[in-house]
């Protein structure tokens, strides 16, 4: 049964420098995350839910599911170095995957969500490339991409990342809190973007305009 | 769900009922999801609505108690409703009416209408999506269904349907309002929106009666005091000239935003214009919208046949006919006789398909 489907993807840096209370914070979030959108058919039914973790690798943990029939969403471990090079390639061949595959299941798809949070500077490699081969406009299944930084997080690089808006942690809350107002922020936006209608019914990324403990910086543009 | 005969006798069809309803023992609007299927078919498979028997006489749905007499006869059972088919096994929850829409002038749940001409008919519905049932907000598409005196000789049908565009919070009266609009300017333009002779005129014709009801959306929008843009809607219409007793009759559509035209015509429906949201890999949202950005007005004619059908829709409807399921079951619907009456039309447009919770509205002019 041809569906419309809002693809969002959860990229989450898992590096050393997250163990703790902000690896702790990610993952007390994920499965009131799976709760909260399992439970409302409105959202349920048209968005998936993909979760990518990458440190000096990248993996996908939870395939592009539906979160109304998943049992449980997987749990990030810290440790490593923070490579965004191997999760733009990841991202990117996963999105390319992911719509091929719901097209030929006859399936209309919406432009995917990224989430993108990071709490470093990234290993200085070719990572801007493969950004940009990832944002690349005439890619045609280029997502809008919100990237969230905090700790150690480079606010220009933050904003070189985002494609919709950008969000550096303020100061004003721990790690712990500031990933707390993160993952509330990205249930909010999957919840309005499955529920507010855009031009013509259908849906597109409902982006936070705000989110408390962060700053919010503009994208640059792609 | 479990089907049970009300009543002993011959073999029956597994859809088909005597007095055209089927039975069940429950009343359902939704399966119990951890109830297996025992002998209907599973969720996600379309259902039949079973033929009616026109003329034939309601039999009673309580079993006449046999002779010989058990020791304790059946529990009456009283009728029941059939719930609309549903495709791709939609959230448990999907649809729940959660509450009156606390806005003013909030859209009824449904809105039904329809008429048999002698040479026509004629059906329409405008469904609340199960996303705005969920919220609780109102729907926001509205139609419109009027008869007009010919230019010439007769009547002609006008029928209507508009989309008001989902981010928008005024849009469910600016949809309204485009309808009454219409209805209210369109009649100076009747003669050459049905002059067959000119296509240029009738294309001329169209634009300025939708750019004259977009000026009227503006100015009643003072009225409100907000944004124009608030009221945002797509508009199609359909005039449809009823004089002629002979098929095909001369029908012209045109309209604003993606909303859709269609002709069902040999087990096919037929777009009667290009398709605005484009075969790319990702889906294309973006409409033009009454009054702010009219934008093209999409234009065509038509030769209504007697087998043929008319619809004009929103894309509550068009976008889950693109899956062949939904498709194929409507054009099995329309395109078999009897025409459906006012109900079964509304309950045939009332499927429910996994992720598709927009308004639905659909009118269908049968040329018979």
């Amino acid at each position: 049964m041809s569906q419309q489907i809002l693809p969002f993807y959860l990229v989450c840096d898992e590096s050393s420098s997250m163990m703790g209370g902000p690896i702790d914070a990610i993952n007390k979030s994920l499965p009131v995350l799976h709760q909260e959108i399992g439970s409302n058919p409105v959202v349920a039914d048209k968005t998936r839910f993909a979760l990518i973790s990458f440190n000096h690798q990248a993996q996908v943990l939870l395939p592009l599911s539906d979160l109304s029939i998943v049992s449980s969403v997987p749990s990030l471990t810290a440790s490593g170095g923070t490579d965004y090079e191997v999760a733009f390639n990841l991202l990117y061949d996963t999105i390319s995957q992911d719509v091929a595959k719901l097209k030929a299941d006859g399936h209309q798809v919406l432009r995917p969500a990224v989430f993108f949070l990071t709490d470093g500077q990234p290993n200085p490699n070719n990572w801007v490339a493969a950004y940009q081969r990832l944002t690349d406009p005439a890619w045609g299944l280029r997502p809008n991409i919100l990237a969230f930084g905090f700790g150690e997080a480079d606010s220009a690089i933050i904003q070189q990342v985002a494609t919709v808006l950008g969000f550096v942690a303020d100061g004003s809350l721990g790690p712990a809190g500031a990933l707390q107002e993160f993952a509330q922020s990205l249930i909010q936006s999957i919840v309005s973007s499955g529920t507010s209608a855009d031009a013509n019914g259908g849906m597109s990324l409902s982006a936070p305009e705000k989110v408390s403990g962060f700053r919010t910086v503009p994208a640059d543009v792609v | 769900m479990i089907l049970r005969r009300s009543e002993p006798g011959p073999e029956q069809d597994a859809t088909t009922d005597h007095d055209g309803r089927p039975d069940h023992d429950e009343p359902i609007s939704r399966p119990d999801p951890g109830v297996e299927p025992v002998s209907t078919q599973a969720l996600g498979t379309q259902t039949e609505i079973p033929p009616r028997e026109r003329g034939a006489e309601p039999q009673p749905a309580v079993a006449a108690e046999p002779v010989g007499v058990p020791e304790e006869p059946p529990s009456p059972q009283p009728p029941v409703f059939q719930a609309p088919p549903e495709y791709g096994k939609p959230h448990e929850r999907a649809g729940k009416p959660r509450g009156i829409p606390e806005i003013g002038r909030a859209a009824p749940d449904m809105v039904v209408d329809g008429a048999d001409f002698r040479t026509l008919t004629v059906r329409g519905a405008s469904l609340r999506g199960d996303d705005h049932r969920y919220s609780g907000t109102t729907r926001q598409d509205s139609m419109g269904l009027w008869t007009l005196r010919h230019p010439w000789e007769g009547e002609v049908l006008l029928a209507c349907v508009a989309d008001g565009v989902g981010s928008q919070p005024l849009s469910h009266r600016g949809s309204e309002l485009a309808c009454r609009l219409l209805r209210a300017e369109v009649e100076p333009y009747v003669a050459d929106l049905l002059d067959v002779g000119e296509r240029s005129r009738r294309d001329e014709a169209a634009r300025q009666l939708i750019e004259r009801v977009a000026l009227r959306m503006r100015g009643d929008i003072q009225d409100f005091g907000t944004d124009p843009r608030t009221l945002s809607t797509t508009l199609v219409v359909a005039l449809v000239e009823l004089t002629s007793v002979e098929a095909p009759r001369n029908c012209f559509v045109f309209g604003v935003g993606d909303s859709t035209a269609l002709l069902l015509r040999d087990g096919a429906f037929r777009g009667l214009w290009t398709d605005k949201h484009g075969d790319g890999a990702i889906s294309d949202s973006r409409t033009d919208a009454l009054p702010g950005h009219v934008g093209s007005v999409a234009t065509a004619e038509a030769r209504l046949g007697g087998d043929d059908a008319l619809v004009i829709c929103t894309d509550g409807l068009a976008n889950p006919m693109r899956g062949e399921e939904v498709e194929e079951h409507l054009v099995r619907q329309w395109s078999s006789r009897p025409v459906p009456g006012l109900l079964e039309f509304a309950w045939q447009l009332s499927f429910r398909a996994k992720s598709y919770g927009d308004d639905r509205t659909a009118v269908c002019v049968w040329g018979r």
